[in-house]
C-alpha cells in the first residue's frame, strides 16, 4: 500500500470511507506500535511481517524507530471557530493556522517524549526546540515554553467559543502559515541537550472534519512546497467534492503519495485482502474462545449437506423437465444425472445446466435438428473456467432463493461481503463472534465449534438489516440516498434472476456513459440547484460513505462508469457477490429511483 | 458566574412553583401589574400550548406578548399531526395578543443552531417585560440551552434593572418516554455555550469526569458522547425519587449494557435526584463537580462534562450548574450533547390528554426573589 521509496519525502494523503483503517494504518507509526514492534524483532510471530515492511520503508532500522510520528486528531476541534459569523474569513483561518500550529508543536514534542520513554507534562524541561521558533525570536525554546505558550492560546480561543458576548476578535490568534513545519526538522529536537534520532512525522487525522474553508487552506500550504517535516493526511472520503468523488481515475503527482484503502484492496488485492481480515477474525476469535490450532474460517460450516439431500430430488425433476425432453440434451442431462458428488455439488451442477440449458433455447441460432449437446459439448463449454464459475455461483444463488437454501455463509464470503472495509468486516462477522464465543463448554472441550451455513447466514442478514437502518441516521439526504439504492439494487435483481442467467453470477452494478457521468460532475461542480446536482450530491454520499463504489470501463465500443453496489446490499437484495455484472443506466433512470419512482418509463439496453 | 465557588451555590434556595400553586402564583404576578414576554416553541409536543394556556387563564391579553420561535427539523406522520393540532391550538390562544413569530435557522448543526438561537435576543430591550418566561416543551435542549444562558447572562449584566427570568416545563416522564429520536448524529459535540477546555490539547492530561443525566433515551447516543468525552470516571445520574418508584431501576436495567459492561462505569457513582426537581439535579451536579474539584486537585484538577439524555425539565438542572461554573478556571465544565435527523411520536397524543396527565413546573432563574 505504501511505497517503499522516498516515502517520507513526500506527501501522503490517506483517504477511506468510515472504517477503512486510516487511523489504524497511521497509529502504526507512532511512538508505542513502533517500540514495540522493534522491540519484537523480525522473528515474532504476530508483527514480525510488519517490523520487515517497517524496515524496508525507512521507519526502523536496527537500532530502533527512526521516525517518531505525532498523530495530531482533527476532529471537531477547529470547525466551531468557523461559527463565529461575526469574525471575518481571513482572522477565523488565520486563527486556525495559529491553533494547528501550536498543536502540532506540542504533539510532536509529545511524540518525541513517549519514544524516548519520557513522561508528559512531567519531562517537557528536559526537551527543546532548536534553532529559534520564528513566532518567538529566540535561539532556543523548552518543551515547558511550548505547553505554557499552547495553554494560553487554547485557553483565549476557549473563551471566544464560549462567549455569549460578541466574539473579541482581538483574543483570537493568528498566523499565516505553518511555522511549525520548517522549525521540526532533522536535528531540531534536543532531549538533554542532544538531538533525537527520530525524524519528526506530522499525521493529522480526521481532516474532513475540517470545515470546507479550513481543508481548502491547509491543503493549499501543504501540497504548495516540501517542508522539513513530512506531513501526512487522512480523512474520509467524503471530504472529497462529489465532482472528484464521481472521478474513475485519479491525477499523478510526483511529490504525493495518495492512497485510496479500499480502493486499494479491490480488484487483483481481494485475496490479500481475505488474508488480512482472515488474520483479524482469528486473533477476535482467540480472546473468546481457546481452541488451540482452530481458525475462524474453521469454525464456520460451509456446508449445509442435510438442506442439499432434501432438495436433490426436486432439482432434478426441474433440471429435466426443464430440458423439455429434447433429444439433444439428453446426453447432458445423463452425465450429470451419474455425476458422483456431494448433494450440494450435484444439486449446483443440475441447475447450471438448467441454466446452460435455457442459454441454448434462448439462442437464436438454435433449430430442431442442430448437434447434440454432447458431453464434449459441455466440456468445451466447462473450458471456459471462469464462465463455468460464474454460471455455477448463479446456479447457488437461484437454488438458495427456490428452496430456501443459505446462500451468503462462510469465511470467503465474509470477507466479499465486507467490501475491503475491515471495519464492515468485523460489523458484519460482530455476532457470529458473539455467537461463537457463547457456544457450550462441551462443544468446546470436544474443540467442535461450528456455527451451521444456516445459521450463519440468518446472522449476516440481520447484520446488513441493523446497517440498513443505520443508513437512517449515518449520512445526509439518507431517504434519498436509500431510495437510489433501492432502485439499483432493485433492478440488479430483477436482470440477475432471468432463467438464463444472462449476467451470471449477477447484475451487481449500473452504468452511466462517460458523457453522462462527466455532466453530472460539471453539476456537481456548479453546486446548482437543479435535480442532477442533487443527483451528483446524493451519488457522492453512496460514494464517499462506501455504499458504492465506481470504475471505468469499457464496452460496445463506448465508455462507462460503473457504480458497483456495496456487497453487503447484495444480501438485501439477494445478489451474488461478485464484480463484472452490470447494466446501462442513465442520469433520468437514476435521479428516478432517488425520488422514490420504481417504474421504468424506457426501455434499456441489453446488459455486457 | 465565575470565580472560587462557595459551598452556597446560586439556586440552593430556589422558587419552583407547581401545576395550581403556578396558575395563582401568576394570578398574583398579573395582578401586581407584571408584563409578561412569553418565548415558546413551536413544534409537536402535545405539552406546547400549556404554559401558554395558564397564562392565558390568569393574565390580561394587555399584560401578555408571545414571542414563537420556529425552527427546521423532521419529524414522522403522527408528530406531523400532532403539530398541526399544538398549531391550531396555538392560532386560537395567541388571536387577541400581541405575538410574533421568529425563526432560527441552522438545524442540522448543532453548533450553528446553538449560536442562532443564542443570538436570537442580544440585549433585554428586545423584550420590554417585567417577567420573561421561557417554555421549554417544544424547544429542542440545542436550542433553549443557549438561548436560556444567553437570556440568564443578559439579565446578570443588568443588574437590579433587569426583569425575572422564569422557565416553564411540562413533567410527563410518559410522554417523554413516547417521543423517540431517530437517526442520530455520527458525532456528539460540545454544546455552545459550554465547550469550556475540553477542545484543549495542552491539558488533556487531565481526567475527565462525565455525569449523564441518563432518561428512556437511545443507549446509542450515550455511546457517542461518551466516545466525545473520553471519561476517565462515569457518574450517572438517575431520577429518583420519582413517580414511578421503579424508573430508576428500569432505567439502570435499560443502560446497563452500554455503562456498565461497554463503558466499564464502576456502579458505585450512581447519582440521584428528583425526576420533578430540577434544583435538585442542580444541586447534585455542582456538588459532585466541587467535590472532584477538590479531590483531584493534586494531580491539576479536572474537567467535569455533563449530558443529558432525559426529560427538558431535568435538563434544566445540567443548565444551571454549567451556567454557574462557567468560566471558572477552578471547575471545567462543558455539556455534550447528540443530535437526531428525526423524531417520532410512538401513538397519538391529544392535547386534552396531555394536558391531564402533565405537571406543569415553573423555575425562577433571575429577578426579585433573589435580590
Amino acid at each position: 500500500m505504501l511505497p517503499e521509496d522516498e516515502l517520507w519525502d513526500r506527501r501522503v494523503i490517506v483517504r477511506s470511507s468510515p472504517g477503512g483503517g486510516k487511523t489504524t494504518l497511521l497509529r502504526v507509526f507512532t511512538p508505542g506500535p513502533l517500540r514495540i514492534v522493534h522491540r519484537n524483532g523480525g522473528s515474532d510471530d504476530q508483527t514480525g511481517d510488519l517490523y520487515r515492511g517497517l524496515l524496508r520503508r525507512g521507519a526502523l532500522d536496527r537500532e530502533g524507530p527512526t521516525i517518531a510520528a505525532a498523530l495530531i486528531p482533527l476532529a471537531g476541534k477547529y470547525s466551531p471557530l468557523d461559527q463565529l459569523d461575526s469574525v471575518d474569513e481571513g482572522t477565523r483561518l488565520r486563527a486556525f493556522l495559529a491553533l494547528l500550529n501550536a498543536r502540532i508543536l506540542l504533539g510532536a514534542l509529545r511524540a518525541q517524549l513517549h519514544m524516548a520513554a519520557l513522561r508528559f507534562p512531567d519531562d517537557l524541561e528536559r526537551i527543546g526546540i532548536r534553532g529559534g521558533l520564528e513566532a518567538s525570536q529566540r535561539d532556543r525554546i523548552t518543551g515547558l515554553e511550548v505547553l505554557a505558550s499552547a495553554t494560553d492560546l487554547e485557553s483565549r480561543v476557549a473563551r471566544v467559543l464560549s462567549s455569549l458576548r460578541a466574539p473579541d476578535e482581538e483574543m483570537l490568534p493568528a498566523i499565516d502559515e505553518l511555522l511549525c513545519l520548517n522549525e521540526l526538522g532533522k536535528d531540531q529536537i534536543l532531549i538533554d541537550g542532544k538531538p533525537v534520532r527520530s525524524r519528526c512525522v506530522i499525521m493529522l487525522d480526521d481532516v474532513h472534519r475540517l470545515s470546507a474553508s479550513q481543508r481548502r487552506l491547509l491543503m493549499e500550504i501543504l501540497l504548495a512546497e516540501r517542508t522539513p517535516t513530512p506531513v501526512w493526511i487522512a480523512e474520509r472520503r467524503e471530504a472529497l467534492t462529489p465532482d472528484e468523488l464521481l472521478a474513475t481515475g485519479a491525477k499523478e503527482d510526483r511529490d504525493v503519495v495518495t492512497i485510496d484503502i479500499e480502493r486499494y484492496w479491490r480488484g487483483a488485492r481481494r485475496k490479500a485482502f481475505r488474508r488480512l481480515v482472515g488474520g483479524v477474525a482469528n486473533r477476535r476469535m482467540s480472546l473468546s474462545i481457546n481452541t488451540p490450532g482452530s481458525s475462524f474460517a474453521a469454525m464456520l460450516d460451509d456446508s449445509d449437506e442435510e438442506g442439499w439431500a432434501e432438495v436433490l430430488p426436486k432439482v432434478e425433476a426441474s433440471m429435466i423437465e426443464s430440458s423439455e425432453g429434447r433429444k439433444e440434451f439428453a446426453s447432458w442431462v445423463e452425465a450429470q444425472l451419474s455425476k458422483e458428488a456431494t448433494a450440494r455439488e450435484r444439486a449446483v451442477g443440475m441447475r447450471s445446466l438448467q441454466i446452460r440449458v435455457a442459454r441454448e433455447l434462448t439462442a437464436q441460432q438454435l433449430t430442431m435438428d442442430v448437434f447434440v449437446r454432447d458431453e464434449q459439448a459441455l466440456a468445451s463449454l466447462e473450458e471456459r473456467r471462469r464462465e463455468a464459475s460464474n454460471i455455477r455461483e448463479a446456479a447457488e444463488l437461484f437454488l438458495s432463493r427456490e428452496y430456501e437454501l443459505p446462500f451468503y455463509f462462510g469465511e470467503s464470503r465474509l470477507a466479499e461481503l465486507s467490501s475491503a472495509n475491515v471495519d464492515q468486516f468485523l460489523d458484519l462477522g460482530g455476532d457470529l463472534f458473539e455467537e461463537l464465543a457463547g457456544i457450550s463448554g462441551a462443544a468446546l472441550l470436544s474443540g467442535n465449534v461450528t456455527l451451521s451455513a444456516r445459521r450463519q447466514e440468518e446472522i449476516l442478514q440481520r447484520a446488513v438489516r441493523a446497517m440498513w437502518k443505520q443508513l437512517g441516521s449515518s449520512v445526509e439526504g439518507a431517504a434519498r440516498v436509500r431510495a437510489l439504492l433501492d432502485g439499483i439494487g432493485n433492478y440488479c435483481a430483477e436482470r440477475s434472476y432471468l432463467p438464463n442467467a444472462p449476467y451470471a453470477p449477477s447484475v451487481t452494478g449500473v452504468a452511466l456513459r462517460r458523457s453522462e457521468a462527466e455532466q453530472l460532475q460539471e453539476a456537481a461542480a456548479a453546486g446548482t440547484t437543479g435535480w442532477r446536482s442533487q443527483l451528483a450530491r446524493t451519488i457522492g454520499t453512496l460514494l464517499a460513505h462506501n455504499l458504492i463504489t465506481v470504475q471505468a470501463s469499457e464496452a460496445k465500443g463506448q465508455h462507462w462508469a460503473v457504480f458497483y453496489l456495496n456487497r453487503a446490499w447484495c444480501v438485501r437484495f439477494g445478489l451474488a457477490l461478485g464484480y463484472g455484472g452490470w447494466q446501462p443506466s442513465d442520469v433520468e433512470e437514476l435521479w428516478a429511483w432517488a425520488e422514490g419512482n420504481t417504474v421504468r418509463t424506457q426501455g434499456r439496453l441489453e446488459g455486457t | 458566574m465565575s470565580g472560587t465557588q462557595t459551598n452556597e451555590g446560586r439556586w440552593q434556595n430556589y422558587v419552583l412553583h407547581l401545576d395550581t400553586e403556578l396558575k395563582e402564583h401568576w394570578r398574583e404576578r398579573f395582578s401586581a401589574g407584571a408584563k409578561v414576554c412569553f418565548i415558546m416553541g413551536i413544534g409537536f409536543d402535545p405539552r406546547m400550548c400549556l404554559g401558554l394556556e395558564c397564562l392565558r387563564d390568569v393574565g390580561a391579553p394587555e399584560a401578555l406578548q408571545v414571542k414563537a420561535i420556529e425552527f427546521g427539523g423532521n419529524a414522522d406522520q403522527l408528530a406531523e399531526e400532532s403539530a398541526k393540532r399544538t398549531r391550531a391550538r396555538f392560532e386560537e390562544l395567541v388571536n387577541e395578543l400581541d405575538s410574533e413569530i421568529v425563526s432560527v435557522a441552522g438545524e442540522g448543526d448543532i453548533d450553528r443552531f446553538a449560536r442562532n438561537a443564542a443570538g436570537l435576543f442580544e440585549t433585554l430591550e428586545q423584550l420590554t417585560a417585567t417577567d420573561i418566561v421561557v417554555d421549554v416543551d417544544a424547544l429542542p435542549r440545542s436550542l433553549f440551552f443557549p438561548l436560556i444562558s444567553k437570556l440568564l447572562f443578559l439579565c446578570d449584566e443588568a443588574g437590579v434593572t433587569a426583569p425575572n427570568l422564569h422557565v416553564f416545563a411540562g413533567n410527563a416522564a410518559w410522554l417523554d418516554e413516547l417521543i423517540v429520536g431517530e437517526g442520530l448524529d455520527e458525532t456528539a459535540v460540545w454544546l455552545y455555550p459550554y465547550a469550556g477546555t475540553f477542545l484543549s490539547e495542552a491539558d488533556q492530561h487531565l481526567p475527565r469526569i462525565w455525569i449523564p443525566i441518563l432518561g428512556e433515551g437511545d443507549p446509542l447516543a450515550l455511546q457517542r458522547i461518551f466516545e466525545l468525552v473520553a471519561p476517565t470516571e462515569t457518574c450517572p445520574l438517575l431520577p429518583f425519587p420519582s413517580r414511578n418508584p421503579r424508573r430508576g431501576d428500569l432505567l439502570f436495567e435499560a443502560y446497563h449494557g452500554a455503562l456498565f459492561d461497554r463503558l466499564r462505569t464502576d456502579s458505585g457513582t450512581v447519582i440521584y435526584a428528583d425526576e420533578g426537581n430540577p434544583f435538585q439535579v442542580y444541586r447534585r451536579l455542582r456538588e459532585s463537580t466541587l467535590r472532584y474539584g477538590k479531590s483531584l486537585q493534586e494531580l491539576g484538577g479536572c474537567k467535569v462534562a455533563f449530558s443529558s439524555l432525559s426529560s427538558k425539565l431535568v435538563s434544566l438542572g445540567a443548565l444551571l450548574a454549567a451556567y454557574e461554573l462557567m468560566g471558572d478556571p477552578d471547575h471545567i465544565t462543558g455539556v455534550a450533547e447528540v443530535g437526531t435527523q428525526t423524531h417520532r411520536l410512538l401513538r397519538e397524543i391529544s392535547i386534552e390528554e396531555a394536558r391531564e396527565k402533565t405537571e406543569l413546573a415553573g423555575l425562577s432563574l433571575a429577578g426579585d426573589c433573589y435580590r
